[in-house]
């Protein structure tokens, strides 16, 4: 801690200021993440922040590490950096570092053991959200990363859950289906194919985390162990 | 000052599920930290400041408040400090924001201090813009959304609101204001001077008034039983010395004086007693527990609980207003010849501190319908005091259930223990020696005589 004063110091900051600005930027991504419902929030909103009032450069790089600790030792909270990861077909041609370095964002990730976590904060009320997040990623991924949105919608259908119906619990399933898009679980795009545009789905950014997907694989064979169906497919 | 996993299970839990109550609280940190904080006090006091030591680097605080609708304590995690990121944090947009100041508004601005209006004058409140200027003045600022706002997202509105706890719904078609609605709004009721409660000093939006039309003092339902439970002499109003309602004061929980009794060797902290009324209280309950076993002892019985006041002063400020020392009885007695208290008193039976007056007995009579497991019909009473003919047998049986302490006969004893078991489990009150004595005895297999 006393070299990041240092720091500080070199760059004209005190130690109360520092405080504020940690502070300020701690509770933009708390309130934030409540607001949008866990949505990833830019790098570029929190820089935003410190800017406005301060020109050092490294300012901003210093203060959000130390947010990131912070939230790490009074939450519990990981703040984790998410790389935008674009669509397979847009990837050739682009310089990957300007890109990388603009598209930062970060999400909240708990950071207790799953079983403390699932047993007492786990919100029960909206599991119906997670579900759905994890029945919509397992197609994707048995997919091979990428489906079409008509093939999606063909799977879904499967489970009742069709395009324009009103569920009870999950609501319309197309709005749930942009809300998994806009916390980036998915994105979405457009493919000029020989039959006209097709909507491509793919996973996104947080999908892609290794940790998921190892999860993931273990809970589909355990779908797949236990339903008789699966198995003489 | 690290913070361990337990105490981020605690402060994430909080932020996730939102405000809870005491109950939930305390089964969270047991489960957590293997310690009921019932039991061990200072572990979960050193806990919860070791936490808000920390949250205040965010300024924001882990807060007990009380439920003013159920007197319910509850916990959550709360921000201290109004600012732009705070303004952030809500999911409801602006003509929803606006929608909601004005249902508050109307509760808190209703008349009699109830804090609710019914669901109907909710869905006609009237959207005023957020600086409080007519609606003419404000046609430039966001007046399309305010205007269109329709009567169904009103009444969405008022469904998420109530699903997120920013408002609560009452029995009979009332809304009244939600958990989250006291927690945050400490400071917008101190700028909307709404008189705060003369012993919590926390608002006082559900709460009893002073009778006197001149004076403001509010006290909330729970905080008058803890007042008027310890307090000697008349219920009067602390500022201007008015009687208290009468009304309000029998709606109080009869348990009052019992848990007075009780108290004696409790280990809760919330409740405050003088040592000279420990010490009275001592001896009601070994008096109590004396008579038991025995054939009724009532005269001593009597003058021992009549010595819970060491000044000759009326008995009635021994939580309920029910009891009235002998003076207050005589003038009484010349209003209320039916009154089955004082017919309980002419035939020479000690009553117990609950003593009822009529307006209790109802509400006990209604309590005493949900105790299960009681056949009344096939009940008899061989004590003089149910050959008094003006009350019925069943009213009789229902008295005795309900926390009388005068006990006659082995029969009589069964269905007091049983109520007051049930009392006990009821209102959660640490029993002292005497009471436990009770329910042992209940427990020991009386219910056979059932």
């Amino acid at each position: 801690m006393t070299t990041s004063n240092e720091e500080y110091s070199q760059i004209g900051v005190s130690q109360e200021e520092k405080d504020k600005l940690v502070g300020e930027v701690i509770r933009y991504v708390l309130f934030k993440t409540h607001q949008s419902s866990g949505c990833p929030i830019k790098r570029e909103e929190l820089t935003q922040l410190i800017t406005r009032n301060y020109h050092q450069r490294s300012l901003p790089a210093l203060v959000i590490n130390e947010a990131r600790e912070k939230i790490s030792s009074i939450f519990g909270y990981e703040m984790k950096e998410l790389q935008r990861s674009r669509p397979s077909s847009n990837k050739q041609g682009r310089a990957s570092q300007q890109s990388a370095f603009e598209s930062k964002s970060y999400i909240l990730v708990s950071q207790l053991p799953p079983d403390v976590y699932s047993e007492f904060v786990e919100d029960k009320e909206s599991s119906h959200l997670s579900g759905f997040a994890f029945v919509v990623i397992s197609i994707i991924h048995l997919s091979g990363g990428k489906l079409s949105e008509e093939n999606l919608w063909h799977h879904l259908g499967r489970l009742g859950l069709n395009e324009n119906d009103q569920n009870n619990v999950l609501g319309n399933t197309k709005q749930a289906l942009e809300t998994l898009i806009q916390k980036r679980y998915l994105q979405k795009e457009k493919v000029n194919g020989p039959e006209g545009n097709t909507v491509m789905f793919e996973l996104a950014e947080r999908a892609l985390d290794e940790s998921i997907i190892e999860k993931l694989k273990d809970y589909i064979s355990q779908v797949v162990n236990n339903d008789p169906a699966a198995e003489t497919e | 000052m690290a913070l361990g996993w337990r105490h981020h299970a605690l402060i994430q839990t909080l932020l996730s599920r939102g405000p809870m109550t005491e109950e939930s609280f305390y089964s969270l940190f047991t489960g957590i930290s293997g310690k009921n904080p019932a039991t061990h006090r200072q572990v979960f006091n050193e806990t919860l400041l070791k936490i808000n030591k920390t949250l205040a680097y965010v300024q924001f605080e882990l807060r007990a408040c009380c439920n003013q609708y159920d007197g319910k304590v509850n916990y959550s995690v709360v921000n201290n400090v109004v600012d732009e990121q705070s303004k952030l944090g809500s999911k409801y947009s602006v003509p929803q924001i606006a929608f909601y100041k004005g249902v508050i508004e109307a509760i808190v601005q209703g008349a009699a201090s109830q804090g609710c209006i019914s669901s109907i004058d909710a869905l006609h409140v009237r959207l005023e813009s957020q600086d409080g200027q007519s609606s003419q003045d404000n046609q430039q600022r966001v007046p399309a959304a305010f205007k269109s706002f329709t009567m169904s997202q009103k009444e969405k509105t008022l469904n998420d609101l109530m699903k997120d706890q920013w408002l609560c719904y009452i029995p009979d078609g009332k809304i009244g204001l939600g958990i989250r609605s006291f927690f945050d709004l400490r400071s917008w009721f101190r700028s909307n001077d709404i008189p705060s409660c003369e012993v919590c000093n926390e608002a006082g939006v559900k709460a009893s008034i002073c009778s006197s039309e001149a004076c403001n003092v509010r006290i909330h339902y729970y905080c008058l039983k803890k007042k008027f439970s310890v307090q000697k002499g008349s219920k009067a109003c602390p500022r201007c010395g008015t009687e208290w309602p009468q009304a309000d004061l029998s709606e109080l929980d009869l348990t009052d004086a019992t848990e007075q009794i009780q108290a004696h060797s409790s280990v809760s902290k919330r409740t405050k007693r003088s040592t000279r009324m420990k010490a009275e209280a001592v001896e009601a309950v070994q008096s109590h527990g004396g008579t038991q076993s025995e054939a009724p002892q009532v005269p001593v019985t009597r003058k021992r609980l009549r010595s819970y006041k060491a000044e000759p002063e009326p008995i009635e400020d021994e939580g309920s207003s029910q009891c009235v020392a002998p003076p207050r009885v005589r003038t009484r007695q010349s209003h209320k010849h039916s009154d089955p208290e004082l017919v309980l008193r002419n035939e020479g039976i000690s009553l117990s501190p609950t003593a009822a007056s009529s307006v209790s007995i109802r509400r006990w009579l209604d309590y005493a319908d949900g105790i299960n497991g009681f056949s009344l019909n096939s009940f008899s009473c061989p004590s003089p005091m149910l050959r008094v003919p003006c009350l019925s047998p069943s009213v009789k049986t229902k008295l005795f259930k309900v926390g009388w302490f005068v006990i006659i006969g082995r029969r009589r004893k069964c269905l007091v223990e049983a109520a007051m078991r049930e009392l006990i489990l009821r209102d959660r009150l640490v029993t002292s020696f005497g009471a436990m004595k009770v329910v042992e005895g209940f427990q020991e297999g009386n219910e056979d005589q059932f």
